[in-house]
């Protein structure tokens, strides 16, 4: 079944299986309780979380391992069972990145989006590492000359 | 809103299995001991606040400047492997 939504990012269309369930409200977007993955070419490897609200707001998501070498992001317990995990390899963590008018976007380490692919739900989590930042910027390094 | 006064050690009990408890006070600062079941998730309202204005603002953000950072990713991921598609289209 095939269905069309107007987002920001103008009207996509979506199956059931682009369908995620957010058993816990995401902030900013209270009592929204689906989304929708979205992915397009032109903002690829930047996925989408499509917000079943109104206007269709869409988080700009990002795998953290692009930006950052190490991270670690540990899911509480809670949060496991609400979004039924059973194992390691259905869970995906991504961070939400925030464009900015004339400026580099940044990204939200500190508050990751966890997705069970399988059962197709995700939640934002509320990391205690206080080292991790709400606003990171990410610049690309700059391009090393090779060395003959 | 409601409010209550509490000394020193005393506590206050909210829905049954939630206990706050006044456990020092220095001036402005008031220490706060808080039990609750590992279900509850408890933040301090600046975070909360931020993540959540954040969240609003990345949801509406103007999309041109992330087209820019997209490509500086991917010209930076493509000697590193990309992640697997979360959900199959």
């Amino acid at each position: 079944m095939s269905y069309k939504k107007k987002t920001v990012l103008g009207e996509i269309e979506y199956n059931d299986n682009n369908i995620i369930e957010l058993p816990k409200s995401i902030p900013g977007f209270d009592d929204v309780e689906k989304a929708i993955w979205f992915s397009s070419p032109e903002f690829d490897p930047v996925k989408w979380l499509i917000i079943d609200d109104e206007k269709g707001s869409a988080l700009p998501l990002l795998d953290p391992f692009m930006v950052v070498d190490d991270y670690a992001a540990d899911i509480p317990d809670q949060i496991v069972e609400l979004l039924e995990i059973k194992s390691q390899d259905e869970v995906a963590v991504m961070c939400i990145a925030n464009p900015r008018k004339g400026e580099a976007p940044t990204v939200n380490l500190r508050a990751p989006i966890v997705i069970n692919a399988k059962e197709r739900k995700a939640a934002q989590i509320i990391l205690d590492d206080e080292s991790l930042s709400v606003r990171y910027e990410w610049e690309p390094e700059e391009e090393k000359a090779e060395v003959c | 809103m409601l409010v209550l006064s509490r000394q020193i050690g005393e506590s206050i009990i909210i829905d049954d299995d939630i206990k706050v408890q006044v456990l020092q006070v220095n001036g402005d600062t008031v220490k706060i001991g808080i039990e609750a079941p590992r279900k509850k998730t408890i933040y301090r309202e600046e975070l909360y606040l931020e993540i959540q204005a954040e969240n609003k603002h990345a949801g509406s953000a103007d999309t041109e400047d992330l087209k820019d950072f997209s490509e500086k990713l991917k010209s930076k991921k493509s000697e590193k492997t990309t992640p697997a598609e979360v959900v199959e289209d």
